[in-house]
């Protein structure tokens, strides 16, 4: 084999491993055609195990357009519940101050969470997040975000009390 | 005998340059690598286990840039707590550009080691004495990782495919570390993408112009673009942020963004240049330096390709910007001077390549030799009557013990933090004393309120309380 020959191949070899080194790397992040569905929970469950530790009166009122009316709605919600459990945590606030309120809902929705899932709005974005204990509970608690100044704020919370209600199941 | 010691130094010129360089310039930046310590956004880099998830993790949420990612998870001293490694790594950067600098004047500029050290020496006070930001540049490892190291290997590029392009038959070494540098550049910044593309034209255009004969070697080059920004505009991460920007009509979005990119670099050169003296003074004594340079490397130009590279070589510094006032739109600000770092770098490169190509001949007869020393001695007096010279600022924060107190008051704070029961409460106190050189300002603020929660992870803490300690 000539010289030129051999070269030749070296440079074949050199763009071969280029592009088995691309293949390799996207097969390798599970994400040559999109994110799988399993992957995506792994990402999610591990930036909520982050945010579980980040819970505090508050960051929860910063994140919150208006935390008055997000806790309001929460109340109502919780004492209109037919769910033993559900009234049961309800009383429980009744002992404790407005922010105490907003601070335990927030503690227990991430005690019981398990994967969430983000969609975008027309203004700002629903996060969902489904809990962990009853498998065939597929009822999300969803957290719809109002968009303002290029900042996502809390504007309400909607199903906690089915949410809480298929954790008590 | 005085004539004889005046010879003595003329001829040793380029080397009094290097050895003087090292001791004036680089010794007060490499002391106060000792004093460099974490900055809030390095703790954020330093939570997520493991290497490769780490790398994935960032690949499938963030970003595409899997190179500096890969620098987070492998190259982080904090994820094995280790805070004198931490101050190691400006000392590495530093000599990597210098190394980068010889690599590329010995490519481009001189066949002479001595010479190539003397130029790397002045293009690197070039690069220091009016650096947008030093924190940044050295100091800060997320930050380092992401503007200078791309930086340096696109350097690198430049000087192994130039190589290449110029080598013997079967250029295969200098082939590969371009390969390589061209995945480190694509997944490290994407501020060098556009460079990165027009460099290529560049080889392709010298290989045809000269007949270097090296088509299959630059398609193999081509290959290696194609594949390390595939794997940077696949990011799911990048998918996810130019979705945003879908509704916006992309033809006046572009435009918008070139022009703010001209006016930041307008302002930006202005204040580069603007009462510069070392940069006037270096500049002569490059110039007269290249005059004593037997080995120095003749493009023949004529006056009409001079004006062409000039034009190209403004024009391109608002390559360097652009990605970021596209990327940023409205939110883009002249005050984000960490983007200007790249840019910064290639104008004082620029600098030094245009005096190359100035007239060869003096129109009288001058000592250039005796004439070099005395301008790079004025040089060096102008680093220190600077005001805005980040030579003179690293000297004051050194003898001014600020350094030294800035690292104690950080210390202090991460001791506390380490020390603190699991899950207690820690107060963190304001620094009285954030030295110019390193305080980056990123830490306990109302604007970095975003990585208390990765500080109060990475100690295991469960609250931070910022106080004004006495």
């Amino acid at each position: 084999m000539s010289v030129a020959i051999k070269y030749n191949t070296v440079l074949i070899l050199i763009s071969l491993v280029i592009f088995g080194f691309t293949l390799l790397f996207k097969l390798k992040t599970e994400s040559l055609f999109g994110i799988s569905k399993e992957m995506q929970n792994q990402l999610n469950q591990y930036e909520l195990n982050k945010r579980k530790q980040d819970i505090s009166i508050k960051s929860i009122k910063a994140s919150c357009y208006d935390a008055d009316i997000v806790l309001d709605k929460l109340l109502v919600d919780i004492t209109t519940s037919k769910n033993p459990c559900v009234i049961n945590f309800g009383l429980s606030l009744q002992e404790q101050s407005r922010d105490s309120a907003l601070f335990k809902i927030v503690e227990k929705i991430y005690e019981h969470a398990y994967i969430f899932e983000n969609e975008s709005t027309l203004e700002g974005q629903t996060t969902k997040i489904y809990p962990k204990a009853n498998p065939k509970c597929e009822v999300a608690v969803a957290l719809h975000f109002t968009k303002i100044d290029d900042k996502l704020l809390l504007e309400e919370i909607v199903h906690f009390d089915d949410y809480l209600s298929c954790e008590c199941q | 005998m005085s004539l004889f010691l005046k010879r003595n130094i003329a001829n040793s010129f380029p080397t009094i340059i290097t050895i003087s360089f090292l001791l004036i310039v680089l010794c007060p930046f490499a002391i106060l690598s000792i004093f460099a310590v974490p900055n809030l956004e390095d703790y954020a880099e330093s939570i997520i286990p493991e290497v490769w998830w780490h790398l994935k993790f960032l690949y499938l949420t963030y970003d595409g840039r899997f190179f500096t990612s890969f620098l987070f998870a492998a190259a982080n001293p904090l994820k094995i707590e280790s805070y004198i490694l931490y101050s190691c790594i400006p000392i590495v950067l530093i000599g990597l550009v210098y190394f980068s600098f010889f690599r590329f004047f010995i490519s481009f500029l001189t066949k002479s080691k001595k010479y190539a050290l003397a130029y790397s020496s002045l293009l690197f006070i070039f690069f220091l004495v009016r650096n947008p930001n030093i924190p940044y540049t050295f100091y800060y490892m997320i930050s380092s990782y992401v503007y200078l190291v791309p930086s340096i290997c696109f350097l690198f590029l430049l000087s192994y495919s130039f190589e290449m392009l110029k080598g013997k038959d079967s250029p295969l070494y200098p082939l590969s570390i371009s390969i390589l540098m061209i995945f480190c550049i694509a997944g490290g910044n994407e501020l060098l993408l556009i460079p990165s593309l027009v460099w290529f034209f560049i080889l392709l255009t010298l290989n045809k112009s000269y007949n270097y004969n090296k088509g299959k070697e630059l398609m193999v080059v081509f290959i290696a673009i194609v594949c390390a920004y595939f794997l940077v505009f696949s990011s799911p991460g990048v998918a996810n942020a130019l979705a945003e920007n879908k509704e916006v009509n992309p033809l006046a979005y572009g435009i918008n963004a070139l022009l703010k990119s001209a006016s930041f670099m307008s302002y930006n050169i202005f204040q580069w240049l603007s009462g510069n003296l070392s940069l006037l003074f270096g500049s002569i004594a490059v110039f007269l330096l290249m005059h004593t340079d037997k080995d120095l490397v003749h493009y023949k130009l004529n006056f009409p390709k001079k004006i062409g590279i000039l034009i190209f070589m403004i024009l391109s510094l608002l390559l360097f910007i652009f990605p970021y006032t596209w990327a940023v739109g409205t939110k883009a600000k002249i005050s984000y001077t960490q983007v200007q770092i790249i840019p910064y770098l290639f104008f004082v490169i620029y600098l030094m390549l245009l005096i190359s190509i100035l007239p060869k001949k003096f129109p009288f007869k001058l000592n250039t030799k005796t004439l070099s020393l005395f301008f790079t001695c004025f040089m060096y007096l102008a680093l220190f009557l600077d005001k805005n010279s980040t030579v003179r600022t690293a000297y004051i924060d050194l003898f001014s013990q600020e350094a030294f107190l800035y690292h104690s008051e950080v210390m202090e704070n991460i001791e506390k933090s380490k020390n603190a029961q699991a899950g207690g409460v820690v107060t963190i106190c304001n620094l009285k004393h954030p030295a110019r050189s390193l305080f980056s300002g990123v830490y306990f603020n109302e604007l970095n309120e975003d990585f208390h929660l990765q500080y109060r992870l990475y100690y295991g803490l469960k609250e931070i309380k910022v106080s004004t300690c006495q």
